[in-house]
C-alpha cells in the first residue's frame, strides 16, 4: 500500500474514548514541540549516533584527531558531556590511540574492551610463510608498530574487562602482561613476531587458565601449552608457525576434543615432528565445523588430523600443499573413509582447476554445483618444478573422491602452452567418469585432440557440453572432434552419449571466410551450436583474452 | 484497520500490521484489544507520521527485531551501512530526518531509529569539530579558557 492511499479525514469521532486513551500513562503530550534540529535529540539519541560512528569500521581507519569518540568531545558543551558520559565510545584501544589508553580505560567506565595492537591484519600474519618480522605494515594509518608493554601495562589493573586482545608480542617480558584472569575475553589472538622470544611453551598459564568466555583464539608463532584450558569451549581456532614435539599431537587433539562448537579451524606451518603418528586412532566429532584450513602441514601430521576429525558435509576445506607434486598422494592418510572424516568431498559435482604456469601453481576448487555460491573445497598446489603439473593432472582424479564429479573448469594463465602433456588431459579426465560438461579456457588444438572418440580411445563418455575458450582450434580438429562425437556409429559401439552443445568464443584458429561454413557443418551434426567469435565474455569477465605465450616461458 | 490521529489532527487509516511496526502502537493495541478507537500521536506532525508510515509500509513483513538482538548493541552499532531502499527514504532535508528520528523514538520504531542515527553518523565521518558545528548550525558554547584547555588535551593528538 503506498503511502498516498492512506486515508486521511477529519476530527475524531468518540470523545470520551479518546479521553480514556489520553488518559494512559505513556501518552504523555507535549504541547511545546522545540524547533526541529540536532539539538532537538535527546541525549540518549545523541548517545546513539555517537556509538554507530565510533564503531563504524571507517572510524579505524582515521587519524587520531579525526576519530568520532575525540571530534565530536569538542563540538560544544552537551556533546563533550554526552560524549564523556557514553562509556561504549571508549571501549576500543588500537595503535593508533594506544598512548590513551589509561584515558579510555576510565571513560570507558566498567564496559568491556576490545585491544587490538596488531601490527598488520591477523589474515597477512597468519598466512606469511617464513619471517614474520618482514611482515608488512601497509593497512592505513590504524595500524603502526605498537610498544606493547608501554600500551597494556595501564590496562593490566582492567583485565577482567577485557573482551578482545589482539597483541603481537616482541619481548618475553610482555607475557607477564597476560597472567590475571580474563572472565570477560572472548577473542584472543597473539602473534610472537621476532623467532628469538617464541618461547617453547607458554611461561606460565596465561590468564591464569580462567578464560571461561574465551570463544576466538588464534596464535602465531606463540606456543600454548597444549594442556591448558583455553582452548575448552573454542568456536574459532588458528595456529601458525609452530613446532611441537610428536608426543604433543595427542593432547592436541584432546583439545580439538575439547571444542564440540568449534566453527573454524586454522593450521598454517604446523608440525608435531616428523614421523607423528597416532597409534589409537582418535574420534573427534566437529558437528558444526564450517571452516578447515590446512596450510603447509607436514604429512603426519595432516593424516592425524584428517583421520581424527569428524566434519560435516557443509565443510568447506582448504588445503595449500608446496611440493614436487610426489606429496600429493599423500594428503590423505591410507584407506581413508571419506564419507566419515570429510563428506563434504564426494558432494562435489563442480570442478574447477586452473593452473598458471606462470606462478607454478595450480588451484582446484570443488561446488555442489556451478551455480552454487559456496564452495565445498579449495586447494592451492604449488610445484618446485614444471612437472608437477603433469603429476597433479595424473592424480587429481585418484587422490580426491571425485567420481561424480559432473563439470568440469579448466583453466591456464598461458594461451597455447603445452604444460602439462596433452596426454596429461586423458590422464586427468579418466577420474572423472561421471563428466557431461566441460569447459577448456587457453587450450591448444592438441589437448583438444585428446577428446576425440576413436576405436582405441572413448574419453568422457557421458559428454554433452563442451565449452571451449580463447583456443587457437583449428576446422580439422573441431570438425573431426565434432563428428566422432556424434556420429551414430561409434556412439552406438561405445555406449557414450552424444554430444549436445559446443560453444565457442575468443577463437583463434579458424579463418574468417571459413566461419559461417564451419558453423553451418557443426549445426548438420545436430549440434546446438553457440559462437563467441570474440570471447567478449571472457574479455568482460576480466580474464586476459589476449594471453600470449611470453618468450621466457616459451624458452623453458 | 487502525486508525491514527496526528498533533495537527490529521487521521491516518493503516493496516494493523504497518502500524505495529511501531512498539507503541503495537502495545497500546494490544492493551486496548480489538477497537474502533483512534489513537492519537500528540508528538507526531502528519507530514512526518505520513514518511514513518510509508518505511512502515515497506518494511511491515519483515520479523519484527527480538529483545535479542536489541540488546546485542556492540554488534548493531558496529556499522553504520543502509540498505538501498532505506537511503533512497532518508534522503531528506535536515528538519525532516530529525523529526523523522524523533518520531522513530517516541513511537519506538527502533529500525527506522537505527536507519536515522546512521545517516547522522555518516554525516560527521571524517569532518572536524567546526566543520560540524557548521553542518548542523551547533553554537560552539565553550569558554575561551575551555577551549584552551581542549587545545592543550589534544596537542597528544597530534600528527598521529
Amino acid at each position: 500500500m503506498a503511502v498516498d492511499d492512506y486515508s486521511t479525514g477529519g476530527m475524531l469521532e468518540g470523545e470520551r474514548e479518546y479521553s480514556a486513551l489520553k488518559k494512559q500513562a505513556f501518552l504523555v503530550v507535549q504541547p511545546d514541540i522545540p524547533p526541529t534540529s540536532i539539538n532537538s535529540l535527546p541525549n540518549e539519541t545523541l548517545a546513539s549516533i555517537f556509538e554507530f560512528a565510533a564503531g563504524a569500521a571507517w572510524n579505524e581507519f582515521l587519524p587520531l584527531q579525526a576519530r568520532v569518540e575525540l571530534t565530536v568531545s569538542q563540538v560544544s558543551r552537551r556533546w563533550q558531556s554526552v560524549a564523556l558520559s557514553t562509556p561504549r565510545l571508549w571501549t576500543r584501544i588500537d595503535g593508533v590511540n594506544g598512548h590513551l589508553a589509561p584515558l579510555f580505560a576510565s571513560r570507558s567506565k566498567c564496559l568491556p574492551l576490545d585491544i587490538e595492537l596488531l601490527s598488520a591484519p591477523l589474515d597477512k600474519i597468519f598466512n606469511k610463510r617464513c619471517d614474520l618480522s618482514a611482515t608488512q605494515h601497509s593497512n592505513g594509518p590504524a595500524k603502526r608498530p605498537v610498544d606493547l608493554s608501554h600500551t597494556l601495562s595501564p590496562l593490566v589493573s582492567h583485565t577482567s574487562r577485557w573482551r578482545t586482545l589482539q597483541v603481537e608480542c616482541t619481548h618475553m617480558s610482555e607475557f607477564d602482561l597476560l597472567l590475571a584472569p580474563a572472565p570477560q575475553l572472548e577473542t584472543l589472538h597473539i602473534a610472537v613476531s621476532r623467532p628469538e622470544v617464541r618461547p617453547l611453551g607458554a611461561p606460565r598459564e596465561l590468564f591464569s587458565g580462567q578464560t571461561p568466555s574465551l570463544r576466538d583464539l588464534s596464535f602465531t608463532g606463540f606456543h600454548p601449552n597444549l594442556t591448558g584450558p583455553l582452548f575448552a569451549g573454542l568456536k574459532a581456532l588458528r595456529l601458525a608457525h609452530l613446532n611441537y614435539t610428536a608426543d604433543s599431537l595427542p593432547r592436541f587433539l584432546l583439545n580439538l576434543a575439547a571444542c564440540p562448537s568449534l566453527e573454524h579451524l586454522g593450521l598454517a606451518h604446523l608440525s608435531f615432528s616428523s614421523g607423528a603418528r597416532l597409534d589409537d586412532p582418535h574420534s573427534i566429532p566437529l558437528p558444526h565445523l564450517r571452516s578447515m584450513e590446512l596450510r603447509h602441514i607436514d604429512e603426519s601430521t595432516r593424516k592425524c588430523i584428517l583421520s581424527s576429525i569428524h566434519a560435516p558435509p557443509s565443510l568447506h576445506l582448504s588445503l595449500v600443499s608446496h611440493g614436487n607434486g610426489d606429496e600429493l598422494h599423500h594428503i590423505f592418510p591410507r584407506d581413508f573413509d571419506f564419507s566419515v572424516n570429510l563428506p563434504n568431498l564426494p558432494l562435489v559435482r563442480f570442478l574447477a582447476i586452473e593452473h598458471s604456469i606462470r606462478q607454478r601453481s595450480c588451484t582446484v576448487s570443488g561446488k555442489v554445483s556451478e551455480d552454487a555460491t559456496d564452495s565445498l573445497f579449495d586447494a592451492l598446489f604449488e610445484g618446485e618444478s614444471v612437472d608437477f603439473m603433469e603429476k597433479l593432472f595424473h592424480n587429481v582424479g585418484r587422490i580426491f573422491p571425485f567420481r561424480d564429479v559432473e563439470a568440469l573448469s579448466l583453466q591456464c594463465d598461458v594461451r597455447g602452452y603445452e604444460c602439462p602433456l596433452p596426454s596429461s588431459l586423458a590422464a586427468l579426465l579418466r577420474g572423472f567418469p561421471s563428466l557431461r560438461v566441460l569447459a577448456l579456457d587457453s587450450y591448444s588444438p592438441a589437448y583438444l585432440d585428446k577428446l576425440i572418440i576413436t576405436p582405441a580411445s572413448c574419453p568422457s563418455r557421458k559428454l554433452h557440453t563442451l565449452r571451449i575458450a580463447n583456443s587457437n582450434v583449428t576446422e580439422e580438429v573441431l570438425m573431426e572432434l565434432a563428428r566422432s562425437r556424434t556420429n551414430p556409429e561409434s556412439l552406438a559401439h561405445e555406449d557414450v552419449v552424444r554430444l549436445r552443445i559446443l560453444e565457442l568464443s575468443g577463437y583463434h584458429g579458424i579463418p574468417q571466410d571459413r566461419c559461417q561454413g564451419v558453423k553451418r557443418a557443426l549445426k548438420d551434426l545436430a549440434l546446438d551450436v553457440r559462437w563467441d567469435q570474440y570471447g567478449m565474455t571472457q574479455m568482460e569477465q576480466g580474464s586476459s583474452p589476449l594471453r600470449e605465450l611470453e618468450p621466457s616461458i616459451a624458452s623453458h | 484497520m487502525v486508525n491514527l490521529v496526528t498533533s495537527d489532527n490529521e487521521s491516518f487509516t493503516v493496516e494493523k500490521a504497518v502500524a505495529s511496526r511501531s512498539v507503541l502502537i503495537k502495545n497500546m493495541l494490544e492493551d486496548v484489544g480489538e477497537s474502533d478507537q483512534p489513537i492519537p500521536l500528540p508528538n507526531v506532525t502528519a507530514s512526518v507520521l505520513k514518511k514513518v508510515l510509508e518505511y512502515c509500509d515497506h518494511h511491515k513483513n519483515e520479523p519484527m527485531p527480538t529483545s535479542e538482538d536489541l540488546a546485542a548493541e556492540d554488534t548493531r552499532k558496529r556499522t553504520t551501512d543502509i540498505g538501498e531502499w532505506d537511503q533512497k527514504f532518508i534522503q531528506v532535508d535536515q528538519e525532516m530526518l530529525f523529526e523523522i528520528i524523533l518520531a522513530a523514538n517516541y513511537l519506538d520504531i527502533k529500525p527506522l531509529l537505527d536507519v536515522g542515527c546512521k545517516t547522522v553518523a555518516n554525516m560527521i565521518k571524517g569532518k572536524t569539530p567546526e566543520e560540524i558545528r557548521k553542518l548542523f548550525n551547533i553554537v560552539n558554547d565553550f569558554t575561551p579558557e575551555e577551549e584552551a584547555q581542549i587545545k592543550k588535551e589534544n596537542e597528544w593528538a597530534e600528527d598521529r
